[in-house]
């Protein structure tokens, strides 16, 4: 029953926000339920403490912080007109359309029915990215929705041949997912979604990374693919993080960067490694972007996150081909350094903003240096799971 | 019969990196279709109905109707193209010429392949979604080549969800522009 809740109540909220004509009752009506879905997604995550209740537990979360930072966003965008009354209308009905469909892929038990939830996480993707007035936003939901399509395709194509042809269908749900991930070769989009759309909206489109990693920990793709493409996705956008970029492209580089870190983790067969470095990510993201890239405290958690990566990556790929340590270091160096470089030099100071950006920074902090025994033994039940 | 449906809908596919003018695609689109739905027929006759339905007739009337520039304009080098197309069929051909029968697999993957090349060799607003609709068409051949193919899998390749979603995203961003 609490898993059909879990995926029932973004869409219930995103039909009743279609009929919502206050854009202010609307937004405090999206943080009503986002929080609420959170607590549903403990609820659940406490009943069945898998890896789905996780990423459910995770997506409830950041959706939570991110619904009640948006609160502030939406009206300063209202303000600078690049969001109307209309606009903010279809953003809400996104959001939560987004969100549904993200949970609906993690709890689907058949890759078939994954599929198609992550058909409509495009679809609710580009409307959300789609939502901020201008050519720009317009061009990158347009590059969203058809990178992902060719994306989704190549998936629907591995996911059919994955009984008659496994290596193959392998490479198919690699490539494709990949896509959808935001993984290089096919990776541009989220680079331009992230930029162009409305900062909490960059936020939650970023969350549909977190479904396809699940899935390459699920399905039984060859390992040396996975390093392979772990390693292609983070040496090139290592060397990117270097060219002249905004605040937010840089973090969504810088995100690409470590989701590379993420497939090579799973590569190795490191799950735990792999899922407890794809929760930090997703909180230290989501609080960089949170704070308009302008908190020092977070953009360093993001900088110094691929470093933490390496220190616990660092003996299973001497265990697999202590080689691949070189590639390794060579490209985390280059993260840490281009956004070490970038670092901004103030705090989130909004009374909006800070909460949700140091409640997820002090999750982060202890997740990463003083995770408690039941915590370990969750992340481990969750990579065996 | 499955073999020559399926030599058609490759032989299609081909043809439609040829096309240089939209309505021709579209009908070439619908033929396609219609041999792919003739090699799902003997597994799954209402999805082969449903799935030409919705490939050969709904999508082509609606990227015809949508369409306001006829010329699909060619992007980038022709000769290097035909080499990438070429290279394309030989490699599939190599690596999925055992897999399944007549050959079903190979023709499907192939044809799923070659959509993407178009969205890559023409300019058109529309050459998206048409490119992507000739891959649905690919995915029906490897539905049909299945052993037992299951609803939700054929389903999922009998209804264009992907070449839909990409052409209505081209129709609205044309009404709001």
């Amino acid at each position: 029953m609490i898993p059909v809740i879990v995926v029932a109540l973004p869409f219930v909220s995103a039909a009743v926000l279609s009929v919502v004509a206050s854009w202010r009752i609307a937004t405090w009506f999206n943080a009503g339920s986002a929080s609420l879905q959170f607590v549903v997604a403990c609820a659940l995550a406490w009943q069945l403490r898998t890896a789905a209740a996780h990423l459910v537990l995770l997506t409830a979360f950041v959706a939570m912080t991110t619904s009640w930072f948006g609160r502030r966003d939406i009206a300063v965008s209202l303000a600078a007109r690049s969001l109307n009354r209309q606009r903010i209308r279809r953003y809400h009905i996104g959001f939560q359309a987004l969100i549904g469909a993200i949970q609906a892929a993690a709890l689907a038990d058949d890759l078939m029915l994954t599929w198609i939830a992550l058909v409509i996480a495009v679809a609710a993707a580009a409307a959300v990215t789609g939502a901020a007035r201008g050519a720009a936003a317009a061009a990158a939901a347009s590059c969203l929705v058809q990178h992902c399509a060719i994306g989704l395709l190549l998936a629907l194509l591995g996911t059919l041949l994955l009984d008659l042809a496994p290596i193959s269908a392998g490479v198919f749900l690699l490539l494709g997912y990949g896509t959808v991930a935001g993984l290089v070769p096919l990776h541009s989009w989220l680079a331009d979604a992230v930029a162009e759309g409305v900062a909490p909206g960059a936020v939650i489109v970023m969350l549909l990374a977190n479904v396809p990693l699940m899935l390459f920990m699920r399905l039984h793709i060859v390992p040396k693919l996975l390093i392979g493409f772990g390693l292609v996705s983070l040496l090139p956008c290592a060397i990117a993080l270097f060219a002249r970029l905004d605040r937010r492209r840089t973090v969504a580089l810088a995100g690409m960067a470590q989701l590379g870190m993420v497939v090579f983790a799973i590569g190795l067969g490191a799950k735990p490694v792999a899922w407890l470095h794809m929760t930090l990510l997703t909180l230290a993201r989501s609080m960089v972007l949170q704070s308009q890239g302008e908190d020092t405290i977070a953009w360093l958690a993001l900088a110094l996150l691929p470093l933490y990566a390496l220190y616990l990556l660092a003996s299973p790929t001497v265990a697999v081909a202590p080689w691949l340590l070189v590639p390794l270091a060579i490209s985390v160096l280059l993260t840490v350094w281009a956004l070490l470089e970038r670092r901004p030099g103030g705090m989130a100071a909004d009374w909006v903003a800070a909460p949700p950006i140091w409640l997820q920074l002090a999750l982060v902090m202890l997740l990463a240096f003083a995770m408690p025994a039941p915590v370990a033994a969750w992340f481990r039940g969750v990579a065996a799971g | 019969m499955t073999g020559a449906a399926s030599t058609a809908v490759l032989l299609l596919s081909i043809g439609l990196l040829c096309a240089r003018r939209i309505d021709t695609a579209t009908q070439l689109c619908t033929l396609q279709a219609l041999f792919a739905a003739i090699t799902l027929g003997e597994a799954a006759t209402a999805i082969a109905v449903l799935a030409f339905s919705l490939n050969g007739l709904v999508l082509p009337l609606a990227i015809a109707r949508a369409n306001n520039v006829t010329i699909l304009s060619l992007r980038g080098n022709a000769l290097l193209s035909w080499a990438v197309t070429l290279a394309l069929l030989v490699v599939t051909g190599l690596i999925f010429a055992k897999v399944g029968a007549d050959g079903l697999v190979a023709a499907g993957v192939s044809v799923a392949l070659l959509g993407p090349l178009l969205i890559v060799l023409r300019s058109h607003a529309l050459a998206p979604a048409l490119g992507l609709l000739s891959s649905q068409n690919g995915l029906v051949l490897v539905a049909a080549a299945l052993p037992d193919v299951s609803l939700p899998a054929a389903s999922a390749a009998a209804v264009p969800l992907i070449p839909a979603l990409v052409l209505a995203e081209t129709w609205l961003r044309r009404c709001s522009a």
